[in-house]
């Protein structure tokens, strides 16, 4: 609280009239503060700040939830309000995301190796992705400080529906940037939604609407090593006969831009199949295309036994 | 309303050569113009599109399964037993029967011979840490009639060696000439993507 700081009279020391309207605005901006705490905890007040308003009904947020928890979430522990913030819900919004996200990613692929299951899981819900969904909600972050604020004659109840996480202060402990203060808010949302929800389902909507409607293409996140052992130590567990790569077409053999597609095969089936400029990197891509083929593997919508498939091929 | 039957009939003969019927699942061969099967690129009356009957044809996208892993293209035997696509993917997949048996395969590997006992394995690797310089992978794969991977597979040089080769590589690599250099780490990058979807 460098700025109020500087309003402390006793820096001022000499210019006692200076000093005595000092005090005076001091407890008045001091009460200004207060309010913003009192409304904010004060759950049995009813609280109706516009921008809460709009984010509660633009949400289609469950009638339960409380504005008063809906700030709660907006309120981050580097504003500095004492015993009242986010950081419990945060906590508890991760596990519900985690959980929802991971469960219906292991439904859609029961094949995925946990690398990439977790990285996928990651790419639903870090915090990069979460803040831009907090901003597509139209969630507004609070840039301005209180004494600002209060110089304004702002109504107290706008800032209850910003996102608060700025403070007057370049104290390391609270070096938190907006991206970070917005996924932090997001979470809680979630957190809050489930607290007044009877059973997870609501819940479960509400973040397969918000966060699991988002497109993500798993093939992207894998990068093999050795994909040509992998398939043979695939192949053996599985009992299938073993890969062999055949030349299906090419051109330009004695070129500068030889092309070759091969195919990888067990027995008569075609696994995989490999562009390249060389027959070596066709070869390499044919037996990427087959495990993608494998790991990939969607189960059809209402098919029984959906289980979790064996794991990973380790070579 | 009066239907001409000779329409219907020249109708149905231009078909023929657009659908294939004789599968489970009718097969459209070729483009569906009423001119020519092959092509009409250089149709001077433009492009016709065939009256084909309303109904489920299979007509897949002209190009290469790779990077796919929808219904149409993912291997038989990689779908579990309670899989319902079982029955279609045969018909989806005729023609790679064909395919195998015509196609020339890229490296003949012999079959696996594993003729190495565990006794083998520990004078390999006895061998290998005695003297790494005589016993290269080379030297030793010749000897046990096997290949250089399955000696580095099963044993490991002593790590004075290893750091001494790596001291060696590294010092050709700083000889190289900048756009040697540079040429390299773009076929390093360039072989990485090999490896992604």
């Amino acid at each position: 609280m460098s700025v109020l700081k500087l309003l402390n009279p006793v820096r001022v020391r000499g210019f006692a009239s200076c000093a005595r309207l000092y005090q005076s605005e001091l407890s008045s901006l001091k009460e200004y503060k207060n309010t913003i705490s009192t409304l904010l905890k004060n759950p049995a007040h009813e609280l109706t700040s516009p921008n809460l308003v709009a984010l509660h009904s633009r949400l289609r947020l469950p009638q339960g939830l409380s504005y008063s928890l809906l700030s709660r979430c907006l309120t981050c522990r580097s504003s500095g309000e004492v015993n009242y913030d986010n950081v419990s819900l945060n906590i508890f919004g991760k596990s519900l995301l985690t959980l929802a996200v991971t469960s219906e990613l292991m439904k859609k692929y029961p094949r995925l190796p946990g690398v990439v299951l977790n990285a996928a899981v990651d790419a639903y819900i870090n915090d990069h992705v979460l803040s831009n969904v907090g901003r597509s909600w139209g969630i507004e972050p609070e840039t301005q400080s209180v004494v600002d604020r209060y110089a304004k004659k702002e109504n107290v109840t706008i800032t209850l529906g910003k996102l608060r996480y700025f403070q007057n202060s370049v104290d390391e402990l609270h070096n938190f940037t907006e991206n970070n203060a917005m996924a932090v808010a997001v979470r809680s949302i979630f957190a809050a939604v489930y607290s007044v929800d009877k059973d997870f389902n609501q819940t479960h909507k509400f973040i397969a609407d918000h966060i699991l409607s988002r497109k993500l293409d798993v093939k992207d996140l894998f990068a093999f090593e050795q994909p040509t052992r992998e398939l043979a130590a695939l192949c053996r567990r599985q009992g299938l006969e073993r890969p062999v790569s055949k030349l299906l077409a090419e051109n330009g053999r004695l070129s500068k831009s030889p092309l070759f597609i091969v195919g990888v095969f067990s027995g008569e089936e075609k696994l995989g199949e490999g562009y390249g400029s060389s027959l070596k990197e066709a070869k390499a891509r044919a037996a990427t295309d087959a495990l993608l083929k494998w790991y990939c593997y969607e189960p059809v919508h209402g098919q029984q036994n959906v289980v979790i498939d064996q794991g990973e091929v380790l070579v | 309303m009066v239907r001409l039957f000779s329409t219907s009939a020249r109708a149905a003969k231009d078909l023929s050569k657009i659908i294939d019927k004789s599968g489970k699942l009718p097969k459209i061969v070729g483009p569906a113009t009423i001119y020519n099967p092959k092509s009409s690129a250089s149709n001077y009356k433009g492009y016709l599109k065939a009256k084909i009957p309303a109904g489920l044809y299979y007509d897949p996208a002209p190009s290469s399964i790779h990077g796919s892993t929808n219904s149409e293209t993912i291997p038989k035997s990689f779908l579990p037993a309670t899989d319902p696509r079982h029955d279609i993917i045969d018909d989806l997949t005729q023609g790679n029967a064909e395919i195998s048996r015509v196609a020339p395969v890229l490296h003949e590997k012999g079959e696996k011979t594993y003729h190495l006992k565990p006794e083998d394995i520990a004078e390999i690797r006895r061998l290998r840490l005695e003297d790494p310089v005589k016993n290269s992978r080379k030297a030793l794969a010749k000897k046990f009639n096997c290949s250089p991977l399955f000696i580095s597979i099963v044993s490991e040089p002593p790590k004075e060696r290893k750091t001494e080769m790596n001291q060696v590589l590294e010092t050709i690599k700083s000889q190289w000439h900048p756009k040697r250099a540079l040429a390299r780490a773009e076929r390093k990058k360039r072989k990485e993507l090999w490896y992604r979807a």
